[in-house]
């Protein structure tokens, strides 16, 4: 007679071997699960891009003088801005904007060099589209930057001409350092992001799908009269999904790190072994969800379901920080949360174990919450 | 030779539907029992309640010595079951489903190997060891179920419907199978709608809306039956069944092919009344005989809306 445990063991054994002969047979599923998590990582990689550079910008230069072109230029040489037309009416302005040709107008009015050489305030006009709100906000404090140094490079040459030399003007100057993303590259930040939105995806679909399958064909009926106990199952039936999790932050990582080339500043050990948490708890909610739907769509319905708020709310595209305070609260019951930041502090910050601990705390008990509630919910005996 | 399943009083409530309503019963050892009924009757549920793999409302059950709502496990080294749904493997091949069970059911290294290779030319499935279970016809499916369901070689085997949809000569093969089980001393419990299955049988249950309303073996079941059954030949058969479902309903009428039967509790006194009313209706009787009652008439009889026999 074999022991409890080697017996269970070999049960379990036996789950895994037709559980992976079942993935391996099946070319369809196995093309989606190692070949989407690639296509979705180089997709985010170019498009989930929010860097603002080269905003469409029309100029509309009416004074046509050299302190005009001055200030045109200085739009269109910061890298911020790029010309996409010139006209001579403001009036024009309306259908580059509408007509989604231009997001910028820079109107420079008739007497700008007037004003500015007398002593006058000149009004330049700057039209800004707003339809992204992001990105309109940002291309406008750009504007007003270009401006405001304008008005001190025209400020300190008035001043040297009355005798003040720059060096003794007394000016702050704001002097930013950039930490833990220094090139700020919105790509370095996303392909962390990535990471974890993809990884919840195909595990928690996944399993959910795969336990709700062997119901609905009945074969969990017949491994219901056999002796092998439920808990024996649910970890058989997690463990190549374990597998599959690890290969898709192989091919992640590899794609981030050498295509994308995001730095990963920490530990690759530690992102791993955290990663396996974190695997973990997304299996228990694929599991505890295959427990609740009696077929294939069901299961696919109520993960699409649990995504929608682990995809908003976790702080992977909106930053937590900037969410109502109310909501601010319920991204903590958001598991995905937890994972986001973890991977992003070890990629930018380089963060050791010290410092995820309160991260990790969480995402663990979401885990052996799920995995427990799952395990009872799959009963053998039917109430 | 002991008594190996029992139920007592055994109800299994879904909601406000009763689908088994106060079941006894008891099967001896080497025994094929049968468990007949139409379709909805409780048989599955009652078979599921058996293999431990639903709870009962109330009552109690006994399987190879063991309560199996205390111990559900310990029942289940005891029993192999095969549910009327094909539930195996389908995208494994005959052999990896043999050995997938071989190896949940822990099969001792020894011998393993040796019962894998017997049930698989048990299920005549030696030329189709590589196929894939999905894509094996009916018949195949059942013997291949059939074999994974014994591989741990249990005393009691539960089958539920284990012929539907399978043809006539695989069914035929698939109860000499039985046959050879119960020969070696297992004990089968079989849920059947066909009466000629029901005819292997060495004791039967009829079921119906959750309760048995006839026990015994076919032999019994038969002889029990009060009256005398009639076989009416017409040309107008279904007319006639209308009529005399219409007007005497207490006869249990029942269509077999052309001929009608009816069961007459007063041959003398209804015969008349049945002549004069086809007369009426102008439906001619070509003959009219009385014969033996056979399974199914018996199971129309305590199936229909007057009947009942003694349990």
């Amino acid at each position: 007679m074999e022991s409890f445990w080697a017996e269970a063991a070999g049960r379990v054994g036996q789950v895994v071997k037709k559980e992976v002969i079942q993935i391996l047979r099946d070319r369809k599923f196995l093309v989606l699960v190692l070949v989407t998590p690639v296509l979705q990582t180089i997709i985010f990689g170019y498009v989930a891009n929010v860097d603002v550079t080269d905003i469409p910008t029309v100029v509309c230069d009416q004074d046509r003088s050299r302190a005009s072109r001055e200030l045109a230029d200085r739009f269109l040489q910061s890298g911020f801005f790029s010309r996409a037309g010139t006209i001579d009416d403001p009036r024009e302005a309306d259908g580059w904007l509408d007509g989604g040709k231009a997001k910028v107008v820079l109107v420079i009015p008739f007497g700008y060099s007037k004003e500015v050489a007398g002593k006058k305030t000149s009004e330049v006009q700057v039209l800004v589209d707003a339809t992204n709100s992001n990105v309109a906000g940002i291309a406008a404090s750009y504007a007003s930057a270009i401006v405001a140094e304008t008005n001190v490079d025209m400020l300190l040459t008035r001043l040297q001409r009355i005798g003040i030399r720059a060096q003794e003007t007394v000016l702050v100057e704001p002097e930013t350092r950039v930490w833990y993303n220094p090139e700020l590259k919105s790509v370095n930040f996303m392909v962390p992001g990535m990471l974890c939105v993809i990884l919840l995806t195909s595990t928690m679909n996944l399993t959910g799908i795969s336990m709700v399958r062997e119901k609905e064909r009945g074969t969990a009926e017949q491994l219901a009269v056999t002796p092998v106990r439920s808990w024996e199952v649910v970890l058989a039936k997690v463990l190549p999904f374990i597998g599959i999790g690890f290969i898709n932050i192989v091919f992640i990582l590899f794609l981030g790190i050498f295509w994308f080339g995001v730095p990963l500043a920490g530990s690759l050990g530690l992102l791993f072994a955290l990663s396996g948490i974190f695997i973990f708890t997304s299996l228990g909610l694929g599991v505890l969800i295959s427990t609740v739907a009696a077929t294939q769509q069901q299961a696919m319905m109520m993960a699409q379901f649990f995504m929608v708020p682990n995809m908003l709310l976790s702080g992977f595209m909106f930053p937590i920080a900037n969410m109502p305070a109310a909501v601010q609260y319920v991204t903590y019951l958001v598991p995905l949360r937890y994972y986001v930041e973890i991977v992003r502090r070890i990629f930018m910050k380089g963060a050791g174990l010290p410092e995820l601990w309160n991260q990790l705390v969480p995402l663990a008990v979401f885990g052996i919450v799920a995995v427990g509630v799952a395990s009872l919910r799959f009963r053998k005996v039917q109430k | 030779m002991g008594i190996t399943i029992e139920a007592r009083n055994l109800v299994r409530r879904f909601g406000v539907f009763t689908a088994v309503d106060g079941v006894s019963f008891a099967v001896q050892e080497g025994e094929i029992f049968g468990f007949l009924g139409p379709n909805g009757a409780g048989k599955s549920t009652t078979i599921k309640m058996l293999c431990g793999i639903l709870a009962p409302t109330s009552g109690e059950l006994w399987v190879g010595g063991v309560d199996v709502r205390t111990y559900p496990e310990e029942a289940k080294h005891r029993i192999g079951y095969m549910s009327q749904k094909f539930s195996l493997y389908e995208d494994l091949t005959v052999w990896e489903n043999i050995e997938f069970y071989a190896g949940i059911y822990r099969l001792p290294k020894e011998s393993k190997g040796g019962w894998m290779e017997k049930m698989l030319a048990l299920s005549g499935l030696e030329e189709e060891k590589h196929r894939l279970a999905g894509d094996l016809p009916g018949g195949y499916k059942q013997r291949l179920a059939l074999g994974c369901a014994l591989l741990h070689d249990p005393p009691i085997i539960f089958l539920d419907e284990p012929t539907a949809g399978v043809d006539p000569i695989s069914r035929r093969n698939f109860w000499e199978l039985i046959a050879q089980m119960a020969g070696k001393g297992k004990t089968i419990f079989v849920t059947t709608h066909y009466m000629d299955e029901a005819e292997h049988c060495d004791r039967l249950a009829l079921i119906n809306n959750g309760k048995i309303v006839a026990a015994g073996t076919p032999t019994q079941l038969k002889e029990r039956q009060t009256g005398v059954l009639l076989e009416v030949a017409t040309l107008q058969p279904i007319r006639a069944f209308a009529l005399v479902r219409r007007e005497l309903p207490e006869t249990n009428p029942a269509l077999f092919g052309s001929l009608l039967h009816v069961s007459l509790s007063d041959r003398a006194a209804m015969e008349e009344r049945l002549l004069e009313l086809f007369k009426n209706e102008n439906i001619t009787v070509d003959s009219m005989s009385a014969i033996s009652f056979s399974l199914e008439d018996v199971f129309c009889q305590v199936m229909g809306p007057g009947g009942t026999v003694g349990v």
